[in-house]
């Protein structure tokens, strides 16, 4: 199993926790940051040979429904497309030369995308099928090529919807090397994971499926819900990023303009498995609890549980913290070969975690919101009968 | 058996000289074994007469020179019904020596390695039998099967959407997506499937997934339906096919074959 990186806003954090605290093996270049030039920019060039790039064609097919970012300036990109150009044949073009694009970009791992938007599974299987026979005819020896499933909710959330997808995704014909999957998870308000339970059975079959069936599997913009999934099941990259924006797949981030003001942030705790707002630490730190929460051997958990500390989302440290915990937590449980063994290992860490929820608790620590324990008896109760 | 007499219209058609009735005749379909100028053929009478079947039926015709396929040698409309005139292939249903399987995984392995064999270019040409079973698997002296029904039992299927009444399902070796009549995701994995069950049947004499058509349907509501037939090889066998989703069986032919090889 590799972490990827995903490379937007700020991404020279991700790229110095890699350099300075070997953080991650890979990367994901994001179109919509970066743009067309991503491989003149400096702080890219020296990770480029361990990247590949999402051209992120998720944003409405039929309309000029996109905010470009920098997704327009890739002329074969669909936020280009007027209204009088939408056609499917002006749409496998575009995907074609995607394709092209990265294969002349030098890309070793080729992410072919797929709009989010459409809406039919038979559309969907359909796009799947024809850039399937353009790679017959095409592939060139030395590049992997990967699919994209963009599973929209109310797709994943329905295991018809779903199995119509694997059936096509696993046919004899098939020649991509593996699938990049997204999964649009949609946590009710207050809440950064989903705990609905469709969508984790649902989403762990999709990618169990997937290597069972010896493919490749990239899981972006992965939360870290993603040690659910692989407690399960090998997945060959999983995706860590700074922002919330990189680690949950939302649609709106390309139909609208999201830029919001900036929050104190959160502490990911790897104890508790979960985020914890930046202002409950100071009532846990002020009654002496903050062992139940605090990484071990973690530099910037260390600096930003300073008393004192001024927390802010933009800041490097409150960021850098999550990376180093949840690659450390995927990797520990990635390593564990045997899958019955790993999935009794992320029980373990399910039930020490609730435990410590449970200690707070004795030591009057209630946590609300996304700080709560809302998710965590849910994880346990899905793998405990997966 | 109720038996029924071919009309003298047809005898005279077909020039048949002799002829026998091989099954009780089903809402679709009889069957005669019939000599004609000394040869001997099968004589299927189907009740179906429209074009989309006849050609459905045809296609099949591509496949007459698999030795382990009967050969199609005619398909006629004749009166309200489609007649097919088969290669007849000597032998006994497999259904009828039962005996001389059980018990033995090597015997059953090899045949469902054969039948793959079989099948494996109508596979790769996106073609399923739909209806594999016992019944529908002849067995040569040599101990060579020959599958029967390919081409029937496809375009029954395909033809089942207009045609009355629809394909009455043999429920016995069906597939979870047959039972739950998801024909968009019947395909090879679907014989896959069924040929799983007649592996557990030939074994052991029963049927894996229980006897009634609700328990079976119960089964298959499960994601993991695993058995256990008291045999190694037979499990490996048969829990490599035996996922309720077709996506999670072999995906390549080449990887079910290695599965009905010891
Ligand atoms: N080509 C053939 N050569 C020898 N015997 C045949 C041939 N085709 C059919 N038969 C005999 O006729 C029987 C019935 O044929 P077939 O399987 O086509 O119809 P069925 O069993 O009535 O239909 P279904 O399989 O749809 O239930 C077979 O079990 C077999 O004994």
């Amino acid at each position: 199993m590799k972490i990827a990186h995903v490379l937007g806003h700020n991404s020279n954090w991700s790229i110095e926790t890699h350099l300075q605290q070997n953080i991650g093996d890979y990367f994901l270049i994001t179109a919509f940051t970066h743009g067309i030039d991503f491989d003149k920019k400096k702080s890219l060039k020296s990770i480029l040979p361990k990247s590949m790039i999402d051209l992120q064609f998720y944003g409405k097919k039929s309309s000029g429904d996109i905010i470009a970012g920098k997704l327009s300036e890739f002329p074969f990109h669909p936020a280009n497309c007027g209204d009088d150009e939408i056609t499917n044949v002006y749409f496998e073009n575009c995907l074609k030369r995607s394709i092209k694009f990265q294969a002349d970009k030098g890309f070793r791992n080729v992410i072919i995308p797929h709009f989010y938007e459409n809406e039919e599974v038979k559309d969907i299987i359909e796009t799947i099928k024809k850039i399937n026979d353009h790679v017959k005819k095409t592939r060139i020896e030395g590049i992997k090529y990967f699919m994209t499933l963009a599973f929209a909710n109310h797709i994943i959330i329905d295991k018809i919807k779903v199995e119509e997808i694997l059936f096509a995704c696993t046919d004899m014909d098939i020649v991509f090397d593996g699938y990049f999957v997204t999964c649009e998870t949609k946590p009710e308000f207050k809440r950064k994971l989903t705990t609905d339970i469709k969508v984790l059975r649902n989403l762990s079959k999709v990618f169990k499926t997937l290597k069972q069936q010896e493919f490749e599997t990239i899981y972006a913009y992965a939360n870290w819900d993603a040690l659910v999934i692989l407690a399960q099941t090998d997945i060959d990259y999983i995706t860590i990023g700074t922002y919330e924006n990189l680690r949950k797949f939302d649609i709106r981030r390309f139909t609208e303009d999201q830029s919001g003001g900036g929050s104190k942030g959160y502490y990911f705790s790897e104890k508790l498995l979960n985020m914890i707002r930046a202002d409950d630490i100071t009532i846990i730190r002020d009654t002496g609890n903050l062992h139940f929460i605090k990484n071990d051997r973690n530099i910037f958990s260390d600096i930003i549980l300073q008393p004192g500390f001024l927390w802010n989302i933009h800041k490097p440290d409150v960021n850098k913290n999550y990376l180093l915990a949840i690659e450390r937590l995927l990797k520990r449980i990635g390593s564990v070969g045997d899958l019955i063994y790993r999935k009794e290992l992320v029980l373990n860490l399910i039930e020490d975690a609730i435990k410590r929820y449970e200690s707070l608790e004795r030591n009057y620590i209630y946590l609300d919101n996304e700080s709560s324990n809302y998710h965590l008896n849910i994880w346990r109760t899905y793998l405990r009968n997966a | 058996m109720t038996s029924i007499a071919l009309s003298q219209g047809l005898i005279d058609h077909f020039k048949i000289s002799e002829y026998e009735q091989a099954t009780t005749p089903s809402g679709q379909k009889t069957v005669f074994i019939v000599k004609i100028e000394g040869v001997k053929y099968a004589l299927k009478i189907i009740h179906i007469a429209d074009e989309r079947f006849e050609r459905e039926v045809k296609i099949c015709q591509q496949y007459n020179h698999i030795t382990g396929i009967p050969s199609i040698l005619k398909v006629e409309k004749y009166l309200n019904d489609t007649i097919i005139l088969e290669e007849y292939i000597e032998g006994n249903d497999l259904s009828d020596i039962l005996d001389q399987y059980k018990g033995d995984h090597k015997k059953v392995i090899d045949l469902i390695f054969k039948i793959g064999t079989i099948l494996k270019p109508v596979w790769y040409d996106k073609y399923v039998h739909r209806d594999l079973k016992p019944q529908n698997i002849r067995i040569r002296a040599n101990g060579d099967p020959v599958v029967l029904d390919f081409g029937i039992a496809r375009a029954l299927d395909e033809e089942s959407i207009t045609a009355t009444g629809g394909q009455p399902l043999s429920w016995y070796y069906a597939s979870p997506e047959q039972y739950a009549g998801q024909k968009n995701l019947i395909s090879y994995k679907t014989d896959f499937f069924c040929l799983g069950i007649v592996a557990y049947f030939l074994y052991t004499n029963r049927l894996p997934f229980g006897n009634t058509k609700d328990l079976i349907a119960q089964t298959f509501t499960k994601t993991i339906i695993h058995i256990d037939s008291g045999n190694k090889y037979i499990n490996e066998f048969c829990n490599g096919v035996f996922y309720t989703s077709p996506s999670d069986r072999p995906r390549k032919i080449e990887t079910f074959l290695k599965l009905a090889q010891i």
